[in-house]
C-alpha cells in the first residue's frame, strides 16, 4: 500500500479509508429462493486511492459499491469507511456516487442539478464553484439547459461534476461512461483522470472495460462471477498522467492482454452453472 | 428556472442531440423562440375546440325528437330548449355563473385536501392506512344520501353545497397525487439517500417535483365530476344555481326550462373543462 501512496502523491491526496472484511450479500427472491452476488469478500482501500473493480457483468460489482454508498447492508461480513458504517459518511454529506444512469433531475436545469448538492446539504449554493466545475467537465453555457437537451456524454459529466461538488472524502462511480461510445468513453477517461488528479480522493471505480481500470486506477480488482469473490489484484505501475505514450507502450498492453485473458477464464467457467 | 429559459424549453422538447464533440453539441436552448398567442387567446381557442362535439349532439338530439315524434313533455326538441335560453339568457348566465363559482370553491377545497392527505400519507404509513379506507368509502356513499346529513351539520347554504362538491373532487386530486409523490425518476431515490438528504429535503426536492404532472391531470378529472356534484347538490338541496333551477322547473311540469338547465351545465362543464386543462398544459410546459 505504500506503493500505491505513492503513485498517487501527484497532489496531496486526501480522503477515507475503506474496508471490507468479509463481505457477503444474499438477495432474497420471490417463493423463498435467493441470488448470492457476493462472498467473502475482504479488502482494504487506502485514504487516496483510486481502485477500479473490474469484473463480467452480473458479478456484483454494483452490489460492492452499493454497500459502499449506504444504499445496501451487507448480509454477512462488514463495510466501514472510516471505520463507521458508509450510512454516517453519508449522512455527513461527505460522499460522492456517481451512477451508469446519470440520476440528473429532469425538471432541473444544469445549474440547479449542480446546486443540488449544496441545497440537500443546507449549505449556501457555492455559484464560484458550480461554476468552476461546469468549466472543468467543459460544459460552460449549458449552465440553463435541460437535461434531456445534452447527449449522453454530456449528462454524465454533469453526473460526475455533481458527485465531487461538496469534495467529498470517498468518490465512488459505478460504470458512469457504460452507456456511452467508445470514443466519448476515452475521452471522457482522460477527463476524469485529470478530474481526479485535481483532488486525489478516495476513489472506487466499477468498470468492465479493462483499458478504463488501467488507464485511471491505483489498483485494479478482479472479480470472478457470481458470486462475486476476488480473483486477482493488480498494481497499476504507471505515473500520471497517463497519455498516450503509457496507453501505447508495451507494457500497458501486455496488462490489457493479463487481465483480458484473466476475464476471458473467468467467463469462461460461468456458463457451464448456468 | 427563470422564465425565458423555460419559455425557450418548450421549443423543442424531444429534440435529440448526437454524443460528439463538446463543441458540435449544440443545446436547443439557443433556438429562437416560437411566438406564443396570449394565454386568453389559447383558453379561448380550448374552449372552441371542446365545444364542436356539442353541436354533433344538438343534431342528432333534433333527429331523435322529430324522427320519434316525442311529445314536447318528455323530450322538447333543440330549438325549443335554445329559444328557450335566448329568450332569458340573462337568468341562465347567472345560474350558471352561482354553480360555476361552487365548482371552483369546489375544486380548490378539494384539491389542498387531496394533496395534503396524499403528503400526510407519503410521511407516514400508519395515516395512509387511517386515511385509505374512509377516503374510498367517501366515494361510495351517493350525494342524494349524504347531503341531506350535512345539510344537518352545516345548514342550507352554499357552504354545504361546496363542501359537497370537494368531498367529490378531493378523491381523483389524492390518489393521483399520492401515486404521483412516489413516481421518482430512475436513480433519484439513490441519490438522495447518497447525499444524506434529509425527509423534508426527500419531499420538497424530489416527490414534489415527481407528483407535479399527475396532480395537474387529477385536476383535469375532478373539475368534471365536481360540476356534475355541485349540480346534484343543487338539485337534492335546492338554494341556487342552475342545479336548483332544474328542480324547480322538473318538478312544475316545465321540460323546456329543464332541458335547458341541462344543456347549460353541459356547456359550463366543457368550459370549465378546457379552461382547467388549458392552464393545466400551461403548467407543465413550464414545469417540463
Ligand atoms: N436488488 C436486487 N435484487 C435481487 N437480485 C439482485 C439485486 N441487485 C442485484 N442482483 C443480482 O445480483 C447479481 C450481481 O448484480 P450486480 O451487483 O448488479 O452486478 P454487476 O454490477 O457486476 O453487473 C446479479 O445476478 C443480479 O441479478
Ligand atoms: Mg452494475
Amino acid at each position: 500500500m505504500s506503493q500505491v501512496a505513492q503513485v498517487a502523491a501527484v497532489a496531496a491526496s486526501r480522503g477515507a479509508p475503506i474496508s471490507l472484511a468479509g463481505v457477503g450479500k444474499v438477495y432474497p427472491m420471490r417463493r423463498g429462493r435467493s441470488v448470492e452476488a457476493v462472498r467473502d469478500v475482504g479488502l482494504d482501500i487506502a485514504p487516496g486511492e483510486f481502485l477500479a473493480l473490474l469484473g463480467p457483468s452480473g458479478c456484483g460489482k454494483s452490489t460492492l459499491l452499493r454497500m459502499m454508498a449506504s444504499l445496501e447492508e451487507p448480509t454477512s461480513g462488514t463495510v466501514t469507511v472510516d471505520g463507521a458504517p458508509p450510512r454516517e459518511l453519508a449522512a455527513r454529506h461527505r460522499l460522492g456516487v456517481a451512477f451508469q444512469d446519470n440520476a440528473l433531475l429532469p425538471w432541473s436545469s444544469v445549474y440547479h442539478n449542480l446546486a443540488l448538492p449544496f441545497r440537500v446539504a443546507h449549505r449556501p449554493v457555492d455559484r464560484a464553484r458550480i461554476a468552476e466545475l461546469i468549466e472543468l467537465v467543459g460544459l460552460k453555457g449549458f449552465e440553463d439547459a435541460r437535461p434531456r437537451q445534452l447527449s449522453g456524454g454530456m449528462r454524465q459529466r454533469v453526473s460526475i461534476a455533481r458527485s465531487i461538488m461538496l469534495e467529498p472524502d470517498l468518490l465512488l462511480l459505478d460504470e458512469p461512461f457504460g452507456a456511452l461510445d467508445a470514443v466519448t468513453r476515452r475521452r471522457l477517461n482522460a477527463e476524469l483522470q485529470r478530474i481526479w488528479m485535481a483532488d486525489p480522493v478516495t476513489t472506487v471505480l466499477v468498470t468492465h472495460d479493462v483499458e478504463e481500470a488501467l488507464l485511471l486506477a491505483d489498483r485494479v480488482v478482479v472479480l470472478s462471477p457470481r458470486p462475486g469473490r476476488i480473483s486477482k489484484i493488480v498494481t497499476v505501475p504507471f505515473d500520471r498522467p497517463r497519455a498516450l505514450d503509457v496507453t501505447r507502450s508495451a507494457r500497458f498492453h501486455a496488462m490489457v492482454d493479463e487481465l483480458t485473458a484473466e476475464l476471458d477464464a473467468l467467463t469462461g467457467g460461468v456458463d457451464s452453472d448456468e | 428556472m427563470t422564465p425565458s429559459t423555460s419559455a425557450r424549453a418548450t421549443v423543442a422538447p424531444t429534440a435529440r442531440l448526437p454524443t460528439a464533440e463538446p463543441s458540435d453539441e449544440v443545446p436547443t436552448g439557443l433556438a429562437p423562440p416560437r411566438r406564443r398567442p396570449s394565454v386568453a387567446l389559447f383558453l379561448l381557442g380550448r374552449v372552441v375546440n371542446a365545444l364542436w362535439p356539442l353541436a354533433l349532439i344538438l343534431v342528432a338530439w333534433w333527429a331523435w325528437v322529430r324522427l320519434g315524434h316525442l311529445p314536447p313533455a318528455v323530450a322538447p326538441d333543440p330549438s325549443g330548449v335554445l329559444t328557450f335560453i335566448a329568450h332569458d339568457p340573462g337568468s341562465f348566465a347567472l345560474d350558471a355563473l352561482r354553480t360555476a363559482g361552487v365548482v371552483l370553491g369546489g375544486l380548490v377545497v378539494g384539491a389542498v385536501a387531496g394533496a395534503l392527505l396524499a403528503t400526510v400519507s407519503w410521511f407516514s404509513r400508519l395515516a395512509r392506512a387511517v386515511i385509505s379506507g374512509p377516503a374510498l368509502l367517501s366515494q361510495c356513499l351517493p350525494v342524494a344520501t349524504i347531503s341531506p346529513v350535512l345539510a344537518k351539520v352545516f345548514g342550507y347554504n352554499t357552504t354545504t353545497i361546496v363542501i359537497i362538491t370537494a368531498l367529490i373532487a378531493f378523491f381523483p386530486v389524492m390518489v393521483f397525487t399520492a401515486s404521483g409523490l412516489a413516481r421518482t425518476p430512475a436513480g433519484a431515490d439513490d441519490l438522495f439517500v447518497v447525499l444524506g438528504a434529509r425527509r423534508l429535503d426527500r419531499f420538497f426536492r424530489l416527490a414534489v417535483p415527481s407528483a407535479l404532472p399527475r396532480l395537474l391531470v387529477s385536476l383535469r378529472v375532478s373539475i368534471v365530476v365536481a360540476v356534475a356534484g355541485a349540480m346534484l347538490a343543487q338539485w337534492v338541496m335546492g338554494t341556487s344555481g342552475l342545479g336548483y333551477r332544474l328542480i324547480i322547473a322538473q318538478s312544475s311540469f316545465r321540460t323546456s326550462e329543464a332541458w335547458a338547465c341541462s344543456v347549460v351545465s353541459i356547456v359550463l362543464s366543457v368550459i370549465l373543462y378546457s379552461i382547467v386543462s388549458g392552464l393545466c398544459r400551461l403548467a407543465s410546459e413550464r414545469f417540463e
